[in-house]
C-alpha cells in the first residue's frame, strides 16, 4: 500500500507491555489531514497508553510512529512537540505556582535581548485565551483554579502553539455543557483549518457528533475503525465491550432493609449541605462529573475530608471522631478510586496486601503476632472468591494486571462484616473480566445485608449497577432518582441543569 | 450501513500474568538483582584477605571481627526499622555520644569513686538505664515531630543530633567521663561467655528479636505497610502514627545499647563517640538491600551487609590500607548500594 498523501500521524503495530501485561498490543492507528479521529474504549483499553505513546511520553516496546511522513525513532515529550504534536493529557501538566502566561510559554518564552518579555508574552497569552472564549486573566496564578479552568487553560495552550497535530484526552471531562459547545466550536474551526485532531472520550454522544472516524479499542487491542457517519450506540458498545450492552451487570435484587448509613448535611470547602441514605441490602450510585463532589461525599464517610458540620450515621448511631479507623470499628469500610496511592502497598506481595486489613481489624492474629495458619486461609479465601489469577500470594502485588491489583483492594471486605461498603470507582482502568468479578463482589455482599454506596463517573455502571442514584453537582446532591426516573437522561440533565447560584466557570476564583 | 474499514477479530486473549519469557543472562541478572552483590563481595573480600593476610583467618582475629561486628550489627538494625517506615535517622551518633555522657555520669555519681562490691550492680544497672532512657527520649522526639508535623526526618534527626551531641559537650564540658566502675567495663566490655564477647551475644539477642519483630508480629507488618504505602496503611488503619514512633524509639533505644556497650568498650564516657556509625549504619542496611524508599528490606541480608563492612575495614586495617583510603572506599561502596537500590525499585515496577 502506498501511504496516503494526507495522513499526518501514523501510528503502526504498537506494542507496550508493563510487567507481564500488554497494555498495547500491536495496535494501529493513523490520522489525517483536517479530520477528528476518536479513540473510543473503555477504562484500561489502553487509549491513554496509545497517546502517551503518539506523544513520546512512553517509549513502545515495538512499532513506529510516524510525524508527518518521517519515522521519528526515538520519540520523546519534547521531540513530539517539534515534530508537531501537542498533546493535552487528563492529567494536566501545568505549573500551579505561575501565572497563566508563564504556563502558555513554559520553555519557549519569549525573550529580548536574553530577557523575558513579559508584557508581550501577556499579551498572546490574552489572545490565546479569548480565541477559546475565556475570560481569564493572564497574569493570575494558577493556584486555586478549579479543574474545568485548569482544563480550559491547558487548551489554550495546546492552540497556542499552532500545532498540526492536537491531541485531547477526555478535554470535557469536568466541562459544562456551554464550555463544552464553545470547544466544539473551535475544534471544528481547526478542523477547516487541517488540524488533525485525536479526540479521546468515552461519551459516545458526544464522539459521533465530532469525530469523522472512529477508532475502537479493547483490552489493548484494535477492536475496529469505523467511520462515524452513521453508526449507532449498539454497534459502538459492541466493539468495546465485545457483548451486548445487557450483559455485563449482574441483576441485583433490591431487598431494602433498615437505613444502615445516613448522612446529614455534611458540610465543607467542596460539600454543601450532603444528605443522604443508603439501606440494608440497596445499591445506590452517587453520580456526577469529575470535580463534582461525588467522590469527596465518599471521602468524608470515611474521615479523609476536613468537614465543617454533619454527621455520619452508621446504624442509627453517629460516628463521633470521624477517621478511617473509627468509621471501620462502626462498620464502613471504604475502598479508595487510587489504588496506586492509596489502595495497595505498592512494595508489597499480593498476600500481604491482602492480609493487612485484615491483621488492623485482629481478625489474624492473637497478642500481637500473626497467626500462619489464619492468615494463610484467608488469603486463600480472597484469591478464590474473587478469581485473583494467578494464585501466587507471594508475587509482588505490582506484578498482577490493574483488575487483579483492584481485586486485592476489595480484600478489606474480608476482614470482618462490614455494614456499609463505599466504592469510589471500583472499576477505573480494569478489564472486562476483572469488572465482572467486582460487579459479583458489589452483588454478593449486597445480598448479605450491607448497604452498598457507589460512587463512579462510568454512567453505564451506575445505571446497570444501582437501585436508586443520587446526582452531585458542584458538590450538592441535586436529585435523588429511584425506580424508573433511573435513566441516563434524568442524570445527564441534573449534571448541566443551570442553577442561579453558580460561579461562572469562565472568571477566576482569587 | 456497515462502516468498518479495517476491522479484526480479536485474538484469545492471552493469561495477562504470564511471564514474558526471560533469557538465561536476565535470569542472572533477576538473581543479582534480587540478592544484590552482597554475598559475592563478601566472598571476596574473605577469599583476597586471606590470601594476602594470613593474620586475617585466626581465632584472635575473629573475635576481633565478631567484637566491631557487635555494635555496628545492632546499629545496622536500628537503622533499618527506620528506614523500613520511609523514614531515616540521621542522630544515631549523637544519640550514642549523649548515651556514654549521661550513663557513665550516671554510674559515677551512684558509684561515688568505684568503690566495688555489692552495690557494683546496681551502679551497672542504673548506667544501663540511663543510658536507654536518653534513648527513649530522643526517639519519642524524633518519631513525634516527625509523624506529628509530617516534616522530613532527614532534618529532624539531623537537628536533634545537633542538640544531643551540644548536650554531650555541655554535660562532660568536653572531656571524657572517667572513673567507671570496673564491673561496667568488664561486664559489658572485655567479658565472655563461652568465649564469645558479651557484646556479640547481646547483638544476637538484637538480631534474634528483630527476626521475630518482622516476620511474626503485627507491629513488624505495620513497618513494611507504613513504608511501602503510608496512604494505602492508613485507608485500611493502620495506626501510621504509633507504627513511624515506635520505630523511631525502637532504634534510638537499640542505638542506646550499642551506646552503652562502646562506652564499656572504651571505658569512659566520651562526648565524641559514635560519629562514624551514622553512615556505617546506613551503608550496611542499605548493602543488605533496604530500601531507601521504604517498604522493602531483608533482615538476613542486613546483618550481611553490616558483617561485610567490618570484614572489610579490619582486611583493610590488617593490609595496612590507610584510613584515608579506607573512608573513600566506604563512600565509593554506599553511592554503589544506592544505585543498585534505584535500579531493583525501577525494575519491579
Amino acid at each position: 500500500m502506498s501511504a496516503e498523501p494526507d495522513v499526518v500521524l501514523r501510528a503502526q503495530g504498537i506494542t507496550k507491555r508493563y510487567g507481564g501485561v500488554a497494555a498495547l498490543d500491536r495496535v494501529s492507528f493513523d490520522l489525517r489531514r483536517g479530520e477528528v479521529h476518536a479513540l473510543l474504549g473503555e477504562n484500561g483499553a489502553g487509549k491513554s497508553t496509545l497517546i502517551k505513546v503518539l506523544s513520546g511520553s512512553v517509549r513502545p516496546d515495538e512499532g513506529v510512529v510516524v510525524v508527518d511522513g518521517r519515522q521519528v525513532g526515538d520519540l520523546t515529550p519534547t521531540a513530539a512537540v517539534a515534530a508537531g504534536v501537542s498533546t493535552v493529557f487528563q492529567e494536566l501538566a501545568l505549573v500551579r505556582t505561575l501565572s497563566i502566561a508563564d504556563n502558555l510559554f513554559l520553555g519557549r518564552e519569549l525573550t529580548r535581548r536574553g530577557l523575558r518579555r513579559k508584557s508581550g508574552m501577556e499579551a498572546e497569552a490574552r489572545e490565546a485565551l479569548a480565541r477559546i472564549g475565556v475570560d481569564l486573566d493572564p497574569r493570575a496564578c494558577l493556584d486555586g483554579f478549579s479543574r474545568a479552568q485548569l482544563q480550559l487553560v491547558e487548551i489554550a495552550r495546546a492552540l497556542h502553539r499552532r500545532s498540526p497535530i492536537l491531541i485531547l484526552d477526555e478535554p470535557t471531562a469536568s466541562l459544562s455543557a456551554g464550555e463544552t459547545g464553545r470547544l466544539f466550536g473551535i475544534l471544528r474551526r481547526l478542523k477547516d483549518q487541517g488540524v488533525g485532531i485525536v479526540y479521546i472520550s468515552h461519551r459516545l454522544a458526544e464522539v459521533r457528533e465530532l469525530a469523522d472516524r472512529i477508532t475502537v479499542l479493547r483490552d489493548g487491542r484494535g477492536a475496529g475503525t469505523v467511520t462515524a457517519a452513521g453508526v449507532g450506540d449498539d454497534e459502538l458498545v459492541r466493539l468495546m465491550t465485545g457483548r451486548a450492552l445487557g450483559e455485563l451487570f449482574p441483576e441485583v435484587p433490591r431487598q431494602p432493609g433498615p437505613v444502615r448509613l445516613r448522612l446529614s448535611g455534611l458540610t465543607s470547602p467542596r460539600l454543601r449541605e450532603v444528605s443522604l441514605e443508603v439501606r440494608a441490602g440497596e445499591i445506590v450510585g452517587l453520580a456526577g462529573l469529575v470535580g463534582s463532589g461525588k467522590s469527596e461525599i465518599g471521602r468524608a464517610c470515611f474521615g479523609l475530608e476536613r468537614l465543617t458540620s454533619g454527621t455520619v450515621e452508621i446504624d442509627d448511631r453517629a460516628v463521633p471522631a470521624l477517621s478511617p479507623r473509627q468509621a471501620m470499628d462502626r462498620g464502613l469500610i471504604y475502598y479508595p478510586a487510587d489504588r496506586h496511592r492509596e489502595g495497595l502497598v505498592e512494595t508489597g506481595t499480593l498476600g500481604e496486601n491482602i492480609i493487612l486489613p485484615s491483621l488492623v481489624a485482629g481478625t489474624v492474629n492473637r497478642f500481637g503476632f500473626v497467626s500462619r495458619p489464619r492468615s494463610a486461609s484467608r488469603v486463600q479465601q480472597v484469591v478464590e472468591q474473587l478469581s485473583i489469577r494467578p494464585p501466587q500470594a507471594g508475587r509482588k502485588v505490582l506484578g498482577f494486571s490493574g483488575g487483579n491489583q483492584q481485586k486485592a483492594l476489595l480484600a478489606r471486605a474480608f476482614a470482618r462484616d462490614f455494614a456499609v461498603h463505599v466504592f469510589d470507582e471500583p472499576t477505573v482502568g480494569i478489564d472486562i473480566g476483572a469488572k465482572l468479578d467486582v460487579y459479583q463482589h458489589i452483588k454478593r455482599l449486597c445480598a448479605s445485608g450491607a448497604a452498598v454506596l457507589l460512587i463512579s463517573s462510568d454512567m453505564e455502571e451506575v445505571l446497570g449497577l444501582a437501585h436508586r442514584v443520587y446526582a452531585v453537582r458542584e458538590g450538592r446532591v441535586v436529585a435523588d432518582l429511584r425506580d424508573a426516573e433511573v435513566t441516563e437522561h434524568n442524570i445527564v440533565q441534573a449534571f448541566f441543569e443551570p442553577t442561579p447560584s453558580l460561579v461562572p466557570l469562565g472568571s477566576a476564583r482569587s | 450501513m456497515t462502516t468498518n474499514l479495517e476491522q479484526r477479530p480479536l485474538p484469545a486473549p492471552a493469561d495477562p500474568a504470564a511471564p514474558a519469557p526471560r533469557s538465561a543472562g536476565r535470569r542472572s541478572a533477576d538473581v543479582l538483582l534480587r540478592f544484590g552483590l552482597l554475598p559475592i563481595l563478601l566472598l571476596v573480600a574473605v577469599v583476597t584477605f586471606s590470601v594476602i593476610e594470613p593474620r586475617f583467618l585466626t581465632p584472635l582475629n575473629g573475635t576481633n571481627v565478631s567484637r566491631q561486628l557487635s555494635f555496628l550489627l545492632i546499629l545496622t538494625i536500628a537503622q533499618m526499622l527506620v528506614l523500613l517506615t520511609a523514614e531515616i535517622d540521621m542522630s544515631i551518633g549523637a544519640t550514642i555520644a549523649l548515651t556514654s555522657v549521661i550513663s557513665s555520669k550516671v554510674m559515677v555519681a551512684a558509684g561515688g569513686g568505684g568503690s566495688g562490691g555489692s552495690g557494683g550492680i546496681a551502679v551497672l544497672l542504673a548506667g544501663v538505664l540511663a543510658g536507654l532512657a536518653v534513648g527513649l527520649v530522643v526517639g519519642l522526639l524524633n518519631g513525634l515531630v516527625v509523624a506529628r508535623f509530617k516534616v522530613p526526618s532527614f532534618i529532624v534527626t539531623i537537628g536533634t543530633a545537633s542538640v544531643a551531641v551540644g548536650a554531650a559537650l555541655l554535660l562532660s564540658k568536653g572531656a571524657p567521663v572517667t572513673g567507671l566502675p570496673p564491673e561496667f567495663t568488664s561486664a559489658l566490655g572485655t567479658a565472655r561467655v563461652l568465649g564469645v564477647p558479651v557484646p556479640f551475644l547481646v547483638a544476637l539477642g538484637v538480631l534474634l528479636a528483630a527476626y521475630v519483630l518482622l516476620s511474626w508480629t503485627v507491629l513488624g507488618h505495620y513497618l513494611f505497610a507504613v513504608g511501602g504505602g503510608e496512604d494505602a496503611a492508613r485507608l485500611v488503619g493502620v495506626p501510621v502514627l504509633r507504627t513511624k514512633v515506635t520505630a523511631f524509639v525502637l532504634c534510638s533505644m537499640l542505638t542506646s545499647l550499642a551506646g552503652v556497650l562502646l562506652t564499656a568498650r572504651v571505658s569512659s564516657g566520651e562526648p565524641t563517640l559514635g560519629q562514624e556509625y551514622v553512615i556505617l549504619a546506613i551503608a550496611a542496611a542499605v548493602l543488605g538491600g533496604t530500601s531507601f524508599f521504604g517498604g522493602e528490606g531483608r533482615l538476613g541480608l542486613v546483618a550481611v551487609g553490616a558483617l561485610f563492612l567490618v570484614v572489610l575495614s579490619n582486611g583493610m586495617n590488617l593490609i595496612r590500607v590507610p584510613s584515608y583510603v579506607q573512608q573513600v572506599v566506604l563512600g565509593a561502596l554506599l553511592i554503589a548500594a544506592v544505585i543498585i537500590d534505584r535500579l531493583r525499585s525501577r525494575t519491579a515496577r
